[in-house]
């Protein structure tokens, strides 16, 4: 179901990152009646084929599947399913998330790997 | 491309804000603001710390320059020995070596660039500390200055007030250093002297510390000793040393005078006496004319002469305790050629130890050969201490006192600097290119085993299909076996029942063969059992027919003869036979 993305545990990611600072949106609970979905907007710390690791002003709960949208440049959205594999406070009081992008079946996993595989050509 | 310029555009450091795609960085007066500010509020954070805090979008070389400044920076000043003050001070240049490598990339460190020169002329001052005094007005009045260039720069976008502020402090330091140097020689040349003066008066208190402790003394021999021979052993010392003719006479003359002048030593040896007192003056005056290099004055040795006759006339002559001085024994002792070439090696270095939580640093100027004594000096060659080497080497192996660490150019570290960087460029560039392949294979295989799912979900779905389609052919089929084997069945009981009718045929019965118009009745005339036929002929006996009986039963099933002379019963049973084969074919 997932990529081969392990949790931050001290930077020990078997995979290439790409250290950068873009927007992501966390869907951290769903709309009920009236109510909107609420969505925690984080930034990334780095970015890679099977995962993204972001800086968050709230914790989320490990192992929660969650909906997220990762705006890669201006004009590419990318909408995936996470799973929150790590989530702990730093010294700075933001929170460190670790997250991995699930297959769902659909172009979406796909799609972002070939995305990461143009910002690394890049 | 210069390897700085792939690091500007290339590098990605963990947790820097680096921009990811080909988003458009913010306005590049943002970057130069948030420099110039940090600057400005004399920040003593990282470049990066600035950037990071912003929530802005930083191009790769405005990222990648700020890491650098901060690295370069951090390098150097770890490794420059300077005092922490400086260290501290000299730090926030790391905000111009931003704002300068992303405009120039390699060349704002090349070695003409002022920034590189002020920091290579640091070394200048790494005997510098801070000890609140006057010496260090014209460091902090410089460094003032250069923080003022350096704003300046900020201002007009360009390096000319650096270029100028650079110009003049290396011309300062450079008189300075001269300076410094003749006032070191002119100290050593003074020291030295009064090392020989202390040396040689430490050896004649140890010489007379040796020789009277616990001695009885006339005054007036006491104040011979102490106006007298005491000045010219200091003498002998001085001039000749204390491995020296002269001061070992002048030392031994000394142990005799205090044997004659206490009762108790020489009133036990009335023949050692006499002996003492007529060679005692004698003595004197060649001790006198070695030392000094004439002959004494004749009254010179009255005091000694006179305690002598009376000594030798037994008389009772006034004693008081010696008055000894203290002092070291090893005064007396030559200076150990091991240490002193141990201390020789010493000399040159600087050395830095703590007192009242400051960095004290000092220069080993020489080593005082007559005393074992080193010189410390400052920075500009100012005395700081007289220090026994003996007492330098216990401070050095207790790690009171360090050797400052050797001046590290900045070319070295840019140098150590970049070649690692390098090591981590290139590891990147290698990492990239086999994250970038996998992420491909993997969106490659995760669409194929899609497109595989689906293929095999239509395949299954066909041979639902077919199966489906194979089974109600099947079920067709058997239906339509089924009818026809109750067809072949009933045709076959049929075809006994015509054969039976047939077989009931009497001579004399008869069919019609044909119909309508053409139908032609004929009469059984003849059976023959043995090869069934029947022989049918017409009213008339003519038109003879032979048919097997089988002929004649098909015949009738598919209705082209009858059997007239049967009943209705039969009739009807046949045409419902008949009937009913009709539809099943």
């Amino acid at each position: 179901m997932t990529g081969n993305w392990e949790p931050d545990d001290g930077e020990q990611r078997d995979e290439y990152r790409i250290a950068g600072r873009i927007v992501v949106d966390l869907q951290v609970a769903d709309g009920v009646g009236d109510e909107p979905p609420r969505w925690l907007r984080c930034r990334t710390r780095d970015i890679s084929a099977s995962g993204l690791s972001v800086t968050a002003d709230e914790p989320v709960v490990e192992g929660a599947l969650l909906d997220l949208k990762v705006t890669v440049d201006d004009s590419a959205v990318h909408a995936l399913l996470a799973e929150v594999r790590s989530c702990r406070e730093w010294a700075d009081g933001f929170w460190r998330v670790g997250l991995a992008i699930l297959d769902t079946g659909d172009d979406s996993l796909p799609a972002w790997k070939e995305t990461v595989a143009s910002l690394l050509e890049a | 491309m210069s390897l700085i310029e792939s690091i500007i555009t290339e590098l990605r450091i963990p947790d820097l804000p680096y921009p990811v795609g080909q988003s458009e960085p913010d306005d590049r007066s943002r970057w130069h603001s948030t420099l110039s500010e940090a600057w400005r509020d004399g920040s003593d954070e990282r470049v990066v710390t600035h950037l990071q805090r912003a929530d802005a979008v930083w191009s790769m070389r405005q990222v990648n320059a700020a890491y650098l400044a901060d690295r370069i920076m951090n390098v150097f000043l770890r490794r420059s020995g300077l005092h922490p003050y400086l260290v501290h001070r000299a730090a926030r240049l790391r905000f111009w070596l931003a704002l300068d490598l992303e405009a120039r990339g390699g060349e704002a460190v090349a070695e003409q660039r002022p920034l590189h020169r002020w920091l290579d002329s640091l070394q200048a001052l790494r005997g510098w500390s801070r000890t609140g005094g006057r010496s260090d007005r014209p460091v902090e009045n410089h460094i003032a200055a250069m923080e003022k260039a350096v704003s300046e720069a900020f201002q007009a976008g360009g390096e000319e007030p650096l270029e100028a502020c650079v110009s003049d402090w290396l011309e300062q330091i450079s008189r300075q250093a001269e300076q410094a140097e003749r006032v070191a020689q002119r100290l050593w040349q003074t020291e030295s002297g009064a090392a020989g003066q202390r040396a040689a008066e430490q050896a004649v208190r140890a010489a007379l510390s040796r020789t009277c402790r616990g001695r009885q003394l006339p005054s007036g021999l006491w104040a011979f000793i102490e106006d007298d021979w005491r000045p010219l052993m200091r003498r002998a010392a001085l001039e000749h040393g204390i491995d020296s003719e002269p001061w070992r006479h002048a030392f031994r003359l000394l142990e005799w005078l205090i044997w004659v002048g206490d009762g108790n030593l020489c009133g036990q040896d009335r023949n050692r006496l006499y002996r003492v007192g007529e060679q005692l003056t004698d003595k004197l005056n060649q001790v006198v004319a070695l030392v000094e290099g004439r002959d004494p004055e004749p009254q010179r040795f009255e005091p000694v002469d006179s305690l002598l006759a009376r000594r030798l006339r037994d008389e009772t002559v006034e004693q008081e305790p010696a008055s000894v001085p203290e002092a070291d024994p090893r005064w007396l002792e030559k200076t150990d050629g091991a240490q002193r070439d141990e201390a020789r090696s010493w000399v040159g270095s600087w050395y830095l130890y703590e007192a009242d939580g400051q960095q004290i640093r000092q220069f080993l100027t020489g080593f005082l050969e007559e005393t074992a004594e080193v010189l410390w000096t400052n920075a500009r060659g100012a005395k700081l201490d007289i220090e026994p080497f003996r007492s330098v080497r216990e401070r050095f192996e207790a790690g009171e006192l360090t050797h400052l660490p050797e001046a590290y150019p900045f070319a070295s570290v840019l140098s150590d600097t970049l070649g690692s960087l390098r090591r981590v460029l290139e590891s990147q560039r290698k990492q990239r290119e086999e994250a970038r392949d996998k992420a491909r294979e993997e969106a490659e295989a995760l669409r194929r085993a899609q497109e595989q799912a689906l293929e095999e979900e239509r395949q299954r779905e066909l041979e639902r299909e077919e199966r489906e389609a194979r089974e109600r052919a099947q079920a067709e089929k058997a239906a339509r076996d089924e009818a026809e084997a109750r067809r072949i069945s009933d045709e076959a009981e049929m075809r006994e029942k015509l054969l039976a009718e047939v077989d009931r045929l009497e001579a004399g019965s008869w069919i019609q063969l044909g119909s309508g118009e053409q139908a032609l009745r004929l009469k059984l005339a003849l059976r023959i059992r043995a090869t069934g036929k029947l022989v049918f002929v017409d009213r008339y006996g003519l038109n003879r027919r032979e048919i097997l009986r089988e002929d004649l039963a098909t015949r009738v099933r598919d209705g082209e003869a009858q059997l007239l002379s049967e009943g209705a019963e039969f009739a009807d049973t046949l045409s419902r036979v008949v009937g009913r084969l009709r539809v099943g074919r």
